[in-house]
């Protein structure tokens, strides 16, 4: 019971500290609002300035309870003698009392479903995968971890600060229960949304929808960011609403400080900041205000700024990408490839299972399945919507429903539409009540067919919801460690990694692991240039296709030259690879010089790979293979050379010429007439990949059996060198020999 | 200002510049044994076949393919002492009377092993020991071919030299 009682008070702590951070500031705008809605933005505006302090607290590694406590309490006692000497605001006009009654009742069961799946231990995918997994790492450090590279440590993380201040006092649930948090304002939000601008029936109905939808039941009970950013852009939203009204300018400071939060939550959110932008210059053409338009536009940007830069910044300065881990092409570094980039985004955009157009509505609303969630069947009426364009807010919550649902273009979850859902179902209100009575009728309808037992007979069984109330595991009756044993297949090898694995040694594993939970540092093939390399190692040992399977010889008459390089003339979307590059003179291959200085375009940084001697290892364009790509050796002093070797894949596509550097410093083309022949794959790769493995630090494997090379390892373990030191639920952890 | 945001767009666009690199350690690219892979001996059969060929034998599958003018295979063979070569190969009838008596000679590694001498149209078997110390263990073997008169297309150029059945080592 203690431990539920520091994971209560870790959440409390936190949304306490966010509510009285928030309304010291909505107290220092001077913002007319209404009580209800006063609470609501307190919490969601302190949240953005909690946030912030604690990215600088990690900047300066001083990210420590006694730090948070200190200076929570500080906040909070400021915010309770201020709010004690200010009047209290006014309230909402009263609402229909069925509604109201209503709203309570539908939204009270769903709220306890919720509470308990977020007291209980954290088991989601993302939330005992990077997003705690970043939190455990930050506060083990007391601050950011510069030497730790995946593209998950990258991403903005406003909400992890979050967490991490609840983390501090009552771990893993309590961060949930942050979320959660925001997971109850967004309905609360959207009816006092409803309340403020004339149609209460319309807010309750929209926040039931919202509310019981079950993909916002599971994301909202997980140590997730979505139902965060939903709320913020929704506050954002409904502020612009009141700022259309009041032209209040310092509502400008707080709308621009939520849309800035809204991208240090998830990257998704930085719709925000131009849908702003959008909505002031387009009243800007109605009232004719053009200098007055400016400053606001100022206005607001400088105040998104203070919330984005310090993750632009960071990201510039850490890694040369102030987008990271996107737009690598654009900026590009020596930690994440754009074609790793490229993939995964495609991957994320592939939605399994769907065959034809009419497939999709139905996955996302009522199946669940290729969608990785379902945001609920009334969903399915969203084309009623359009009904709500007769009227001005309607066509607004169109708008920016639409805004908001760009995202999900390139993301085929579920997740990414609940920023959608407040405006549709909104619309959905708005549009509806010309059917007398329809609203209450589909309000409980949906609640009943979203409850969680009802929910089970009709879509996927692979849909992600919540399929249960864990009220032994939520009050540690069950004890957490068994609980996650049940849930998560990685806990189970938890205590033999943590026996067997050094603190400082590092891991490999093809997927993302919980590390939430497991204390040590893995390096996954698909989050970091360096699992990039780790993985490739293995396809390399495995993969006939991709081991260096030919040597294509560029001959010419002999030259004497200080630098040479090999310059791709063809386009193809494969990567450009080559395993060893090297060079001739007479029929005698230049000895490797450590005066030489080698390059390339793109990925310079990995070029060491063509010139390392190993077939294990090979350097890779990772991006489509395209005219201008090169490899590069400057000798140091001029040399006579007349061959150029690159040993490689088969890649038929390829065409390549050699270049040499003439006494003008211009590069001159020799030949692109290549010779290939099959090559001599020297034995023993298998070993090569486990001294390249263990040189570069990694000295263990954690292997699923569904991993490509996971058969390989087992059958010939000793090829490899490694030894299996457990297993258990399909997976393997190896050790290198 | 404009001057200012040219700067920092042109900071920003540039990304992080790799520079150039020494030459790293040098790895050893023998480092023992792989399961499976190449064999000691191959049927043209196989559809494994094509990665014994490194140049000049036809590529159309079945249980003969066409030597060319430079014919070599590769082969990986883990014992090295007590080997024979073997191989069997055909002269048709169809070249055999436009070239006559044909003698294929055959080598390892550039070392003559032995030749075998086709005085009429058919098929002939070789087999021949090879002397301790011409193979190293686990190593590729390259075993070339040369048949001191080809069939010349008319029509092409394209010069053949004989049919090859199988050729490898064994015990």
């Amino acid at each position: 019971m203690l431990q539920v009682l520091s994971i209560l008070l870790g959440a409390a702590f936190t949304v306490g500290t966010a509510m009285a951070l928030g309304s010291l500031l909505l107290n220092r705008l001077r913002l007319t609002l209404y009580r209800q809605e006063a609470i609501l933005l307190s919490f969601v505006g302190g949240s953005a300035l909690l946030s912030l302090a604690i990215f600088f607290l990690c900047l300066v590694n001083q990210a420590r309870r006694n730090v948070f406590l200190l200076g929570g309490l500080a906040a909070i006692v400021w915010a309770w003698r201020q709010a004690r000497s200010e009047a209290r605001p006014k309230a909402f006009p009263d609402a229909p009392k069925i509604w109201h009654v209503s709203f309570l009742v539908l939204v009270g069961a769903f709220f306890f479903i919720y509470f308990f799946n977020a007291l209980a231990p954290e088991t989601s995918p993302d939330g005992s995968g990077y997003h705690l997994g970043n939190v455990l790492r930050i506060w083990q450090h007391h601050g950011f971890v510069w030497t730790y590279h995946s593209m998950y440590s990258y991403l903005s993380q406003g909400m992890e600060m979050l967490f991490l201040v609840a983390f501090s006092i009552g771990r893993h649930s309590a961060a949930s229960l942050v979320h959660f948090a925001f997971q109850l304002t967004l309905p609360l939000l959207i009816a006092a949304y409803g309340r403020r601008f004339g149609f209460p029936v319309a807010g309750f109905f929209a926040a039931i929808l919202v509310y019981v939808s079950p993909v916002v039941g599971k994301a909202g009970a997980s140590a997730y960011n979505d139902l965060a950013v939903a709320t913020l852009l929704f506050a954002v939203f409904y502020l612009l609403e009141i700022w259309d009204e009041n032209q209040e300018v310092n509502l400008l400071i707080f709308i621009g400080l939520l849309a800035g939060f809204a991208y240090a939550v998830k990257y998704t959110g930085a719709l925000a900041l131009p849908f702003v932008w959008g909505r002031l210059l387009l009243r800007r053409r109605d009232a004719g205000q053009h200098i007055g338009t400016w400053r606001q536009l100022a206005i607001v940007t400088a105040a998104a700024a203070v919330m984005i830069l310090p993750w632009v910044l960071r990201n510039w300065i850490w890694l040369g990408n102030p987008a990271a881990p996107f737009f690598n092409a654009w900026f590009p570094n020596p930690y994440y490839h754009p074609g790793m980039e490229r993939i995964y985004l495609d991957d994320l955009r592939h939605y399994v299972g769907i065959r034809h157009w009419w497939q999709g509505p139905w996955q996302i609303t009522a199946a669940g399945r290729s969608t990785q969630g379902m945001i609920g069947p009334i969903f399915l009426l969203v084309p009623m919507a359009v009904l709500a364009l007769r009227h001005l807010r309607g066509r607004r919550l169109i708008l920016a429903g639409l805004v908001f649902a760009i995202p999900a273009y390139f993301n085929s979850g579920a997740r990414f539409l609940i920023p959608m859902l407040p405006f549709l179902s909104l619309a959905l209100g708005l549009a509806l009540p010309a059917f007398r009575g329809v609203l209450p009728i589909l309000a409980l309808c949906e609640a009943l067919a979203c409850w969680p037992q009802v929910l089970s007979h009709y879509c996927d069984p692979a849909n992600w919801h919540l399929g249960s109330i864990p009220v032994a595991a939520a009050l540690r009756l069950t004890p957490e460690p068994v609980y996650l044993k049940d849930h998560l297949p990685d806990y189970t090898l938890k205590a033999a990694l943590e026996t067997f694995v050094a603190p400082q040694a590092k891991i490999f594993s093809l997927n993302t692991r919980t590390e939430a939970y497991l204390n040590r540092t893995f390096v996954v093939g698909y989050e970091s240039a360096f699992g990039n390399l780790a993985q490739d190692l293995f396809a390399v040992a495995y993969d006939p296709q991709n081991q260096p399977a030919v040597r294509r010889r560029l001959r010419f008459l002999p030259v004497i030259t200080r630098a040479v390089r090999v310059v791709q003339i063809a386009s193809a979307s494969s990567f450009w690879r080559a395993a060893e590059m090297r060079v001739y003179a007479r029929g005698k291959e230049l000895a490797r010089s450590p005066e030489w200085r080698l390059s390339a375009w793109p990925n310079s940084w990995e070029v060491q790979l063509a010139f390392d001697n190993s077939y294990a290892t090979r350097w890779s364009s990772w991006q489509a293979m395209a005219p201008g790509m090169f490899l590069a050796i400057d000798f140091g002093r001029p040399r006579e050379i007349d061959e150029v070797n690159l040993e490689e894949p088969r890649a038929p596509e390829s065409k390549v010429q050699v270049e040499v550097l003439d006494s003008r410093a211009r590069w001159v083309p020799l030949t692109d007439t290549a010779e290939i022949s099959p090559l001599d794959i020297p034995q023993g790769l298998r070993r090569a990949v486990t001294r390249e493995l263990k040189a570069r630090g990694i000295g263990y494997l954690w292997v699923e059996d569904a991993d490509f090379f996971a058969d390989d390892l087992r059958k010939n373990a000793s090829y490899w060198s490694v030894t299996d030191l457990k297993a258990a639920r399909g997976m393997h952890l190896y050790i290198l020999n | 200002m404009l001057r200012l945001s040219l700067s920092l767009l042109l900071v920003v666009s540039c990304g992080r510049h790799a520079g150039t690199f020494p030459v790293p350690e040098q790895g050893a690219l023998d480092l023992g044994a792989d399961p499976g892979g190449m064999a000691s001996f191959i049927q043209m059969a196989d559809p494994a076949a094509d990665d014994y060929i490194v140049r000049d034998i036809g590529r159309e599958p079945g249980v003969y393919r066409w030597a060319f003018r430079y014919p070599e295979l590769r082969f990986r063979v883990l014992p090295a002492e007590g080997l024979d070569f073997a191989m069997e190969l055909a002269v048709p009838d169809i070249t055999f009377q436009v070239t006559g008596p044909v003698t294929v000679t055959y080598k390892l590694d550039g070392k003559v092993l032995g030749s075998v001498h086709c005085d009429h149209a058919g098929k002939y078997q070789v087999r021949k020991h090879v002397p301790a110390g011409w193979i190293q263990p686990n190593q590729y073997t390259h075993v070339t071919f040369e048949a001191d008169r080809r069939w010349v297309s008319p029509e092409d150029g394209a010069q053949l030299s004989f049919l090859l059945f199988n050729a490898g080592f064994t015990q």
